[in-house]
């Protein structure tokens, strides 16, 4: 027998744990992403009264408030969502071990192994759907199929609040009649090709001859047919790690003062190696991203030798980076910081000069400890404490 | 100037002055070799500055003189013409015609005067040492040179010559390698230097296993000669870190592995890491060894081997690639690893009759698990 994967994903997520704890926001458009003073950032989520404007998330704010004057806009409390999301998770562990928090929002379930226990896919999805209700109030929609793919797609398809079975066999004739843009992995560009192609649907994209797609996407034409017709091997991993941590942010007006562009540099670096060292892991490949007020956007990167988690080595990195990204004479818009090339149970031992090393991982230690437990402002570098003892970014970065 | 030379003599002694040229050095000169005459045979030489090779090659001498020639271009006219006997003039403007058969070519250059002036070691004693001990303490080690410019004191080997021991260590200040050697060593001389690495990574290439190789050095530059060569550079200038208080001295657990067999299993788990989880966990238990590498995204690797240990069950991980580097270069049929626990050096040394010899000691920094 085939895998049979669950996906779940919370309806307008930030949106609904909002509604649930102020019951006055319920039905009414909540955008949250930025009050109403905020001129600058994006949508994070719209709740479903919203998106009937139109709104949905990454649109910038200003647009946002243009095509819905009189709706409620708010900045967000991360550390609510992620309560909430735990929550969910917890829910899942009961069903089975396999579960993979693919973001604060979704998750992937292999359920295979599950099915005896519960009694089948429908049974399954009721008890998910009912006790995630009972733990949060929150509204989920779930879906079912044979890979993680299928259930994504499926579960797009039954938003909101509801519930979607693909039996196995039938992943092509589901995929058949939809649009091209539910399927993950063709974005504007990879679309723009296919259409000329004059493939407008995932069920054409399928049976489209091979040669034609190779011939306008490489060896990629491969993987695309076979999404196209719903196969995929992708396994739920429970212990997924992420590719890169980064935080950014607008400013709330251009800057040109250099200064303040360092110490928010330094803020978001703070943030995100401390993400980075929560999770053990360690960066190689630092990237600072700067959009100047003409909306060019340059990134600096610079790889390093080794591995580090240390704020003092990624900081001397990003101050170089910043030297180059200062040659351009304009004011900054947004500034952000990303860690990638992440691995964990990499660190190289050195011969000399552990001792030094050895000493600041020590701190971090305690100082990453101490936040665990009151909160990341409490423990900040000097560098960053120009900006006042409680950051407050224009555009808070809510994920984070 | 005007000699005739056999083309294929005067390509062999290119290929192994060029080497050393930078080819997009922002010194036009420096991409040139220098061809002067001496009695009958000429002297070619190349630089970077840093490192220059001088190479004599037998030739006929008809009018004595100097003249330099690019290196790449000269390479590859020689590489291309038939075998046979090559006669190079130096005319007007420093135009170079070169005739070999019915082929006639004019080579523009430029004017030797513009060519550095090579190092000169006038009053300097040479040390004496065979060329088959120092080339082979050289390729035990210099693989671990650090390639790191910002750690300038490591990007050479050291070079030590103590008591009638000639010893040379490399780091990169993950892993250390040192080679030694006590026969056939002058017992009068004492020398500790750095040794740039590329002029290293060139003595590897060039040296012999037989002959005798001079060794001159003064404060600030040394010379190898040997054969018809003469490689020169200036030292490293730099404290080169205590190497005796790297290696460790109180390490209790002992594993005697085959060599042969730990080399191809190594290899082995070097197919299955990449660039970020570059690492293979050794097990040890009685008498077994375990090696394990698992790379996200990639897959995993597991294998058992035989080894001769009695101590207690551990793990420790290790750069494959580091161990690699030394196993190949291990020259007895068994291999020792001396570890004390996960997070502390190992020591890798080769195994002989009576247990682990001290001529070749690798230190090799864990990676924590």
């Amino acid at each position: 027998m085939s895998r049979r994967i669950l996906h779940i994903d919370m309806d307008a997520f930030f949106a609904s744990v909002e509604q649930v704890r102020n019951p006055e926001l319920q039905g009414k458009p909540l955008i949250i992403g930025g009050d109403k003073t905020d001129v600058r950032g994006v949508v994070s989520t719209a709740s479903y009264e919203a998106r009937a404007y139109g709104i949905h998330s990454a649109m910038p704010l200003a647009e946002a408030k243009r095509r819905c004057p009189h709706g409620i806009f708010m900045r967000g409390n991360f550390a609510l969502y992620q309560q909430a999301s735990e929550k969910v998770h917890a829910v899942l562990d009961t069903v089975s071990p396999l579960v993979e928090m693919a973001s604060i929002d979704e998750a992937y379930v292999d359920i295979t192994g599950s099915q005896r226990l519960f009694g089948g896919d429908d049974a399954i999805a009721a008890y998910i759907r009912r006790r995630v209700r009972e733990e949060t109030m929150l509204p989920c929609t779930v879906s079912i199929a044979s890979n993680k793919l299928v259930a994504k797609v499926a579960t797009d398809e039954a938003k909101p609040d509801g519930y979607l079975r693909i039996a196995e066999g039938d992943e092509a004739a589901f995929f058949h009649p939809l649009p091209l843009k539910k399927l993950p992995g063709v974005g504007p560009r990879t679309r723009e090709t296919l259409e000329t192609l004059g493939v407008f649907t995932i069920g054409t994209l399928a049976v489209l001859p091979l040669p034609i797609l190779l011939n306008a996407f490489g060896t990629g034409g491969y993987g695309l047919q076979r999404a196209a017709r719903g196969i995929s091997v992708g396994a739920v991993e429970p212990t997924s790690r992420p590719k890169s941590i980064s935080r950014e942010t607008t400013f709330e007006t251009d800057v040109f003062e250099w200064q303040r562009v360092l110490q928010v540099m330094t803020y978001l670096m703070e943030r995100a190696s401390y993400a980075m060292r929560t999770q053990d892991l360690e960066t190689k490949c630092i990237t600072l991203k700067v959009r100047y007020a003409d909306f060019t956007t340059l990134t600096f990167a610079h790889t390093l030798p080794e591995p580090t988690n240390l704020d003092s080595e990624i900081h001397a990195v990003l101050e170089k980076l910043a030297n180059k990204a200062r040659t351009r004479r304009e004011r900054v818009r947004l500034v952000g910081v990303s860690l990638g090339a992440l691995s964990y149970n990499q660190h190289q031992l050195k011969l000399f000069g552990n001792a030094e090393c050895e000493k600041w991982e020590r701190v971090l230690e305690r100082v990453d400890h101490v936040r665990d437990r009151y909160g990341f402002e409490m423990l900040r570098s000097a560098r960053s404490m120009a900006l006042g003892k409680h950051v407050s970014l224009a555009t808070p970065s809510l994920s984070r | 100037m005007k000699i005739s030379i056999p083309c294929q003599d005067l390509q062999d002694a290119v290929n192994k002055v060029k080497a050393v040229v930078s080819p997009k050095s922002s010194l036009p000169i420096l991409s040139h070799i220098l061809i002067e005459t001496d009695d009958s045979a000429i002297r070619l030489s190349a630089t970077d500055l840093k490192v220059s090779i001088e190479c004599t090659v037998d030739c006929t001498v008809h009018e004595p003189g100097s003249m330099t020639a690019s290196s790449q271009r000269l390479s590859s006219i020689l590489g291309e013409l038939p075998s046979g006997e090559l006669t190079m003039t130096l005319g007007e403007n420093n135009v170079i015609t070169l005739e070999c058969g019915r082929i006639q070519t004019r080579l523009y250059s430029q004017s030797p005067e513009e060519f550095p002036p090579m190092r000169k070691f006038d009053g300097v004693t040479p040390l004496r040492l065979e060329q088959a001990i120092v080339k082979r303490l050289f390729s035990k080690t210099s693989f671990a040179i650090c390639t790191d410019q910002s750690r300038y004191n490591l990007t050479g080997l050291l070079f030590e010559l103590k008591e009638g021991r000639l010893t040379v260590v490399a780091t990169d200040g993950r892993r250390m390698s040192l080679a030694m050697e006590t026969e056939n060593i002058p017992e009068d001389a004492e020398v500790k230097v750095i040794i740039p690495g590329k002029m290293i990574n060139e003595m590897e290439r060039l040296l012999q296993d037989e002959g005798e190789v001079q060794v001159f050095i003064d404060e600030s530059q040394a010379a190898f000669e040997f054969g018809r060569m003469r490689l020169s550079s200036a030292l490293i200038e730099g404290t080169f870190p205590n190497y005796d208080m790297v290696i460790p001295k109180k390490h209790d657990k002992e594993a005697v592995l085959n060599t042969s067999e730990f080399t191809a299993a190594i290899r082995r788990t070097q197919t299955m890491t990449n660039e970020k989880f570059n690492s293979v966990r050794i097990g040890l238990s009685d008498n077994q060894v375990m090696l394990r590498v698992s790379t996200p995204e990639v897959g995993e690797y597991e294998e058992e081997l035989g080894v001769e240990y009695a101590g207690s069950e551990m793990e420790i991980a290790f750069n494959p690639d580091f161990v690699g580097d030394i196993l190949r270069r291990m020259d007895t049929d068994r291999t020792c690893l001396i570890l004390k626990d996960g997070s502390s050096p190992g020591l890798i040394k080769p195994f002989g009759e009576d247990g682990p010899l001290d001529s070749y000691v690798n230190v090799v920094m864990p990676i924590r698990i």
